[in-house]
């Protein structure tokens, strides 16, 4: 019993004493950290007047911290390729760079404190992708660096990359970001086994309507019980709900949130699409779809997404935006033969053109060394390899130098690699990297094809800001969470469901914002529209 | 005292089956068959084992162990302040004639009910304590005193301290301090391990100060790769992030590999958790010698 | 004579000062923790109030008084959120505490010492896990091919096929009440458990001379002497009445839109809403309503409680 005492008061002493420890470091801390930001503050500001002054001048290089999103594991070789990043900027531009790579589900609200919070963070990706990036509400509240005169100054390479792209990035008349040049059009395409489709004969070509899509499905389901004709991944819900009513039928543009909507891409009249005669029809054959038993029945549980289900051999396709290179992307996922169906015709709109860009942190200190690093991104193929696919000979081989083709390195696989990121969209100028062995050699030129031939939207470079309408905003997102998701899964009776949705939007003033958008978008032409 | 409890002992052993039964689902699924999880579904006795999830996580064993070590450190640092700050918190307000006692338990109360949320929490511990990517993270923010440990921790005061104890005490000649060290906190065994245990569990189990503190993965806790694992995949399931990226070549943990990692997160709990028990039992001894 | 009586009070505020000032001393890490992480961030509701625009700074942004509250109240679902939240943790409250109390007398009826220690060990092994582990314990149990469904509906009741748990909304109310107890009264019962083995054998041994039942000493000893335990506990549980474990309502029930009229409290509407829009004006409204709303409560129960029993109080 006393023994049991005695170590009790040591424990308490001990715990005592480490917590003057932490008071008073904590204290401690407290100080240097507020000397230290006025200093650094000071020596920013002379650093930014030199800069200025003497550019050429062998100044100490300066760093910029460099925010993006992984999707996956931080890659265990990351600092090597910082450090070999670091070197070559350094001759080129005397700056150096600190990856910050942050993971995808937490981007958005990390990305959101460091700009509020103003702590060191120079250059960073945003866009209009809405799961990830607040593009629009980071412009308008002014948290990011106006880019128009850095951009005349300093990025000519940007602009002679991205051309008119860059007006798609226009906030209240400033630019505030760049996209990135990577697939910046889609289609909507049915993606499925190739190996069923040869068995059953059947000649993908001639899929073209909904009936012919449904003579498949039904197929399928008769000749192959255990395997479920379309999945339905929770993460495409959506975009089949939409594309089915908005560009399967009629060919219109999603206007980036799909609260209000062009049902013509051409015709600039803003409507709410869930009200539409299109969406219902989309509702019913989804519903009926589900009931058929055509789509797969736990989509609201279900977490594995479509590729790994395919490789499972549940489920004999789905539907989903696409691009080139698609077939072979997904093929080499599932390990079998894809074949893909396009539905609908390649369409560029805002939305896909800004999905990824580049923009300077509002408070960033070094807004034009930010300028020219990304400068380089945008035309410098070393610096963007070194990006894409880390160090030649440790990470990759060039196995055909003419069209700049590329393999692991020897003796490394997809599993030992150091540096497998699948980034490449995110790093400026994807067009300019190498491309991996087994893709088409002809990628990146297909790719511009791709680009250059899609039918504009005639909204293209049309930005909503959502600021005066937020309440209602707000309101109508939580109603499309609550209803969306099981409508675009065929779980409920859209004959039940879908007057409820509607009547619940009326009711959160998503009309308002439909009047709104509408003002917006007449301004927005009258101000010159996307010519 | 000395008769055979023999219903309270059934009850309770039917309690303690339906908490035990879904963590043996849980271990088991993370055994089974991924395909066999797919076409035939969850089961206590799976056709198919697999121990392809575990192989899965010894790959990554490194950045596990490395995150183990952190969350160790963290939780008992947090534990052991965190215990001391709250009992020296609790026990002057237990006390029923100190000037002001009442509105003193106010102030501490009402930090419950009132936070200024995120932001402003976030942009004073970045701005002026420069919290970010350090330890300091992990342990200071929002964990280290929680009012409500403080309010229980009164209340247990209030009950089982005799105050004539103290007066007698104090009678005697012995300092307040001297009391609280010698006297109170040698009676309030069990409510400390109790709530030992808790903010221990508390830290053990926090992955929000390394969300938004920690961005470097050096400095993850084993519940920040864990989390960061479960929730990329229920992320890049759910959202929707257009063709551009390529996310069926992000290879999601298949679910016998996010029912492992459940696993290895409770396994090291479940090893030090008889250890507390310990205390519990030392309460009850104190309380028989007392008698 | 009234110099005398100034100095001898003047000593005795002296002794007292001296004698409490140790005890004030013992209180200021605490304290200065509570003020730096709880109290100096409170000037952040402050932000509920403002349009906020980082060009004008956080907190010269204009001031645009209720307009960010008014998300909270514009949908029809208002009513819902406020009404699941409150009867959620209201019956959270009653079933847990009653659940709890139980469990842990039952427990201090054990005499075996290391039974004691088995069957803590195990009800607490659900508190231990964080939500998104319960989620996905869960996901085991109801999943359309979880073990409810594949082994008891389809197995052994012989029925054609099993229910779609994550689209029938019914179910609910039931499923989250009992994920919450299942997961909290563990954690309840060692709190209530070590009040109870604090009070004194003797209290015990005098209630069985007098001939006290074991039902009576329970309802005569150690209910009312646990009691103030009991309340505090309660009054805390309503303070967080307008709050709610949001992976409790998130994450359990897979975030699935089918199960919203059961599963929308405020949190989650708060959460759904401004996902897309990243407003700090917005989301600390929400902080204040939820607060301001709670705080009364409590206020209001403290009164009742301080009516009936003024030790058992808070403040």
């Amino acid at each position: 019993m006393k023994r049991c005492k005695n170590i009790f008061t040591m424990l308490l002493s001990f715990v005592m004493s480490f917590a003057m420890i932490l008071s008073l470091s904590a204290c401690g801390k407290n100080d240097a950290g507020t000397t230290k930001e006025k200093t650094t503050e000071d020596t920013k500001q002379t650093d930014v007047g030199k800069d200025t002054e003497q550019v050429a001048d062998a100044e100490e290089p300066v760093n910029l911290t460099v925010a993006f999103a992984i999707f996956g594991e931080t890659p265990m070789d990351l600092n090597k390729i910082n450090e070999k990043i670091n070197e070559y900027l350094k001759e080129k531009v005397n700056a150096t760079i600190t990856l910050l790579p942050i993971s995808g589900s937490s981007y958005s609200q990390q990305i959101d404190l460091m700009l509020t919070s103003g702590e060191k963070l120079d250059l960073l990706v945003d866009g209009t992708i809405t799961a990830l990036f607040n593009y629009t509400s980071h412009a308008s509240k002014g948290q990011l660096y106006p880019m128009k005169d850095l951009l005349d100054e300093y990025g000519q390479g940007i602009q002679k990359a991205m051309g008119k792209y860059l007006d798609a990035a226009v906030v209240n008349g400033e630019i505030y970001g760049v996209p990135t040049n990577r697939d910046l059009a889609a289609r909507v395409s049915l993606l499925v086994r190739s190996s069923l489709l040869e068995k059953y004969k059947i000649d993908p070509a001639s899929i073209k309507t909904y009936e012919d899509m449904e003579g498949l499905f039904q197929t399928i389901k008769e000749k192959e019980p255990s395997v479920t004709p379309l999945m339905i991944a929770d993460s495409a819900s959506g975009t089949i709900f939409d594309s089915l009513g908005l560009s399967f039928d009629t060919a219109g543009d999603q206007l980036s949130d799909m609260i209000g909507v062009l049902m013509d891409n051409q015709v600039l009249k803003v409507a709410d699409y869930y009200e539409t005669e299109e969406c219902k029809a989309a509702c019913k054959r989804i519903r009926d779809w589900y009931e058929k038993g055509y789509v797969l029945q736990d989509a609201a549980t279900n977490q594995s997404s479509p590729t790994d289900l395919i490789k499972a051999g549940t489920v004999f396709g789905y539907i989903s935006n696409s691009k080139p290179g698609m077939e072979a992307q997904i093929a080499s996922t599932v390990g079998e033969d894809i074949t893909e169906i396009p539905l609908t015709e390649a369409l560029s709109d805002t939305q896909k053109v800004t999905g990824f860009m580049w923009a300077i942190a509002g408070e960033s200190k070094y807004s034009e060394k930010a300028m020219e690093v990304l400068n380089l991104m945008y035309t410098d193929p070393v610096f963007i390899n070194l990006l894409d696919h880390g160090i030649e000979g440790v990470h990759y081989k060039v196995v055909d130098k003419e069209n700049n083709i590329i393999d692991f390195a020897d003796g490394v696989t997809p599993d030992t690699t150091g540096y497998d990121m699948n980034i490449d969209f995110q790093f400026g100028n994807q067009l300019l990297s190498y491309i991996w062995e087994g893709d088409s050699p002809t990628l990146w030129k297909d790719m511009e094809q791709f680009n250059t031939s899609a039918k504009v939207s005639k909204a293209m470079g049309f930005q909503f800001d959502a600021t005066k309408v937020k309440t209602e905003y707000a309101s109508v997102n939580a109603v499309i969470n609550q209803y969306k998701t099981a409508l675009g899964q065929g779980t409920v009776d859209p004959t039940q469901y879908l007057p409820e949705f509607i009547q619940k939007l009326k009711a959160a003033g998503i009309d308002a914002i439909v009047t709104e958008k509408q003002a917006q978008l007449d301004a927005f032409v009258k101000a010159g529209g996307n010519d | 005292m000395k008769k055979r409890a023999v219903v309270p002992n059934i009850i309770l052993s039917l309690l303690c089956i339906l908490c035990v039964a879904p963590f043996i689902l849980l271990v088991i699924a993370s055994l089974t068959d991924e395909n066999e999880l797919i076409v035939h579904g969850y089961s206590f006795l799976p056709k198919k084992w697999s121990i392809t999830a575990y192989v899965y996580l010894i790959q990554q064993a490194a950045v596990i162990v490395r995150a183990y070590g952190i969350t160790i450190l963290v939780t008992i640092a947090g534990t052991c302040v965190g215990v001391m700050l709250v009992s020296m918190l609790a026990y002057p307000l237990s006390r029923k004639d100190l000037p002001y006692g009442k509105v003193l338990a106010f102030i501490v109360f009402f930090t419950m009910l009132f936070n200024g949320g995120l932001v402003p929490t976030y942009l004073m511990y970045v701005r002026y304590f420069e919290l970010k990517n350090t330890l300091w993270g992990l342990l200071i923010p929002g964990l280290l005193v929680n009012s409500f440990y403080v309010m229980i921790m009164r209340a247990y005061f209030v009950s089982s301290i005799p105050e004539a104890v103290i007066e007698s005490a104090y009678m005697d000649g012995a300092g307040e301090f001297m009391i609280y060290i010698k006297i109170v906190m040698p009676l309030a065994v069990p409510i400390v391990a109790t709530i030992g245990l808790f903010v221990g569990i508390a830290y053990w189990n926090d992955w929000y100060n390394g969300l938004i503190y920690i961005t470097d993965p050096k400095l993850f806790s084993i519940q920040n790769v864990l989390n960061r694992i479960i929730s990329d995949a229920q992320f890049l399931s759910s959202s929707n992030l257009g063709s551009t990226v390529n996310s069926a070549a992000v290879s999601l943990p298949t679910t016998a590999v996010r029912m492992a990692i459940a696993v290895i997160t409770i396994m090291p709990i479940l090893i030090a958790y008889p250890f507390f028990q310990k205390y519990f039992v030392r309460g009850i001894s104190i309380g028989a010698v007392k008698g | 004579m009234a110099d005398g009586k100034a100095v001898a009070l003047k000593r005795k505020k002296r002794v007292k000062l001296k004698r409490y000032f140790m005890l004030y001393l013992m209180m200021v890490p605490g304290m200065v923790y509570l003020i730096i992480n709880n109290y100096i961030p409170m000037f952040g509701l402050y932000l509920a109030f403002k349009n906020i625009d980082f060009r004008k700074g956080l907190w010269g942004s204009d001031w645009i008084g209720l307009k960010n509250f008014e998300f909270l109240f514009k949908s029809t679902d208002a009513f819902i959120i406020t009404r699941n939240t409150i009867l959620y943790n209201l019956a959270f409250i009653v079933i847990n505490t009653f659940l709890a109390v139980m469990v842990a007398i039952l427990l201090n009826e054990i005499v075996k010492v290391r039974r004691v220690k088995i069957y803590q060990s195990l009800l607490l092994l659900p508190y231990l896990i964080s939500m998104v582990v319960v989620a996905y314990l869960v996901l085991a149990f109801l999943d359309n091919k979880g073990f409810i469904n594949s082994a008891v509906i389809t197995g052994l009741l012989k029925r054609k096929s099993g229910i779609s748990w994550y689209s029938e909304a019914g179910y609910w109310s039931l499923i989250i009440i009992f994920v919450n107890a299942w997961k909290n009264i563990g954690y309840l019962c060692v709190i209530y458990y070590a009040s109870i083995i604090g009070i004194s054998v003797e209290y015990y041994e005098a209630a069985k001379l007098d001939g006290a039942s074991m039902i009576q000493q329970i309802r005569f000893v150690t209910i009312p002497l646990i009691r103030p335990t009991i309340i505090t506990m309660v009054l805390l549980s309503i303070g967080r009445m307008f709050y709610s474990d949001f992976g409790l309502f998130y994450q359990v029930p897979m975030d699935s839109g089918a199960l919203y009229t059961a599963t929308n409290v405020i949190d989650t509407y708060v959460y759904r809403a401004l996902i897309k829009l990243s407003d700090i004006g917005m989301s600390s409204a929400a902080g204040v309503y939820q607060s301001v709303v709670g705080f009364v409560v409590v206020l209001c129960s403290n009164l009742a409680v301080r009516r009936i029993d003024k030790e058992s109080a808070l403040f």
